[in-house]
């Protein structure tokens, strides 16, 4: 979201200062290929760059790729259409903290992404969700969240818990 | 032992996959707006347009984000994102004995 949307903002937050920290570092919490290229791309951002977008042709096939930004000789004879290709430079808006307060009441959509393990103890201990976090960031959203916030669940819940974060927005609405 | 050939294999073929086609049916509506990324496209833009043309009333009921967005008059500028990569880990505190335990 962050790296296909240069201008918005996007701040990760989470209680552990220990998942915060490695995701500002080389050594991400979690595995997923072609993850890390993106993520410092907009977690550091890029200097601006170009490079010519020509064809390749069949006979420099071993000595150049399709990347390369190396000119042709020929250019002129061939008759070549060469294309300036400019990659703007990128400010870093990809962000981690955890400061979820100060975040939450800064942001036009909070998305909702916090474990839900299988319960333990109680209740429904072994199959049911554990869904403590949820409850408890939803309370922290319906404190701090700006009016007119959009609210994305994106953890993995039960049925019918978008009615108990409806219910606990509207009762924190009202103190 | 000489097997004269009866039904021709195109026969055979369209009966089989008949009959693969009742038990192994497609579980998505065909009307499931993630069974066909053209219906797909041609519902989203059926959405935006309805929210877009009927927008003022029902902001709540709108499922259409871009219109949502243009509504809120001055885009999103801040996403904050809570929860960075939970993958199943054990809770802290607890043991592998303890999450057994629990399963009996």
């Amino acid at each position: 979201m962050a790296f296909q949307n240069p201008h918005i903002n996007v701040t990760v937050v989470d209680r552990d200062p220990v998942r915060i920290k490695q995701w500002k570092t080389k050594h991400l919490p979690i595995y997923e290929p072609g993850l890390y290229e993106i993520l410092r791309i907009a977690r550091d951002g890029s200097k601006a760059c170009s490079f010519s977008n020509e064809a390749t042709r069949f006979d420099s096939l071993d000595s150049m790729s399709s990347a390369s930004s190396s000119t042709s000789d020929c250019e002129s004879q061939c008759g070549y259409h060469r294309d300036e290709i400019t990659v703007k430079a990128r400010t870093p808006n990809l962000f981690f903290s955890t400061e979820i307060s100060k975040t939450i009441s800064e942001a036009d959509i909070v998305l909702i992404a916090v474990n839900t393990p299988t319960k333990l103890r109680g209740l429904g201990a072994g199959k049911a969700t554990d869904v403590t976090a949820l409850e408890a960031v939803t309370r922290e959203i319906a404190i701090h969240a700006k009016p007119g916030a959009i609210l994305v669940e994106k953890s993995t819940v039960p049925c019918r818990t978008a009615e108990l974060i409806q219910d606990t927005v509207s009762l924190f609405s009202f103190l | 032992m000489y097997r004269q050939p009866s039904i021709p294999s195109s026969i055979v073929d369209a009966s089989e996959d008949s009959l693969l086609d009742i038990s192994t049916a497609p579980t998505t509506p065909d009307g499931s707006l993630t069974f066909s990324p053209v219906l797909q496209a041609l519902k989203l833009h059926d959405a935006l347009e309805e929210a877009a043309s009927g927008w003022g009333e029902h902001r709540t009921s709108s499922s259409s984000l871009d219109a949502t967005l243009r509504a809120s008059g001055g885009g999103v500028k801040n996403i904050c994102c809570v929860g960075a990569g939970y993958v199943g880990e054990l809770q802290p505190g607890l043991s592998i004995d303890s999450m057994l335990i629990a399963w009996k």
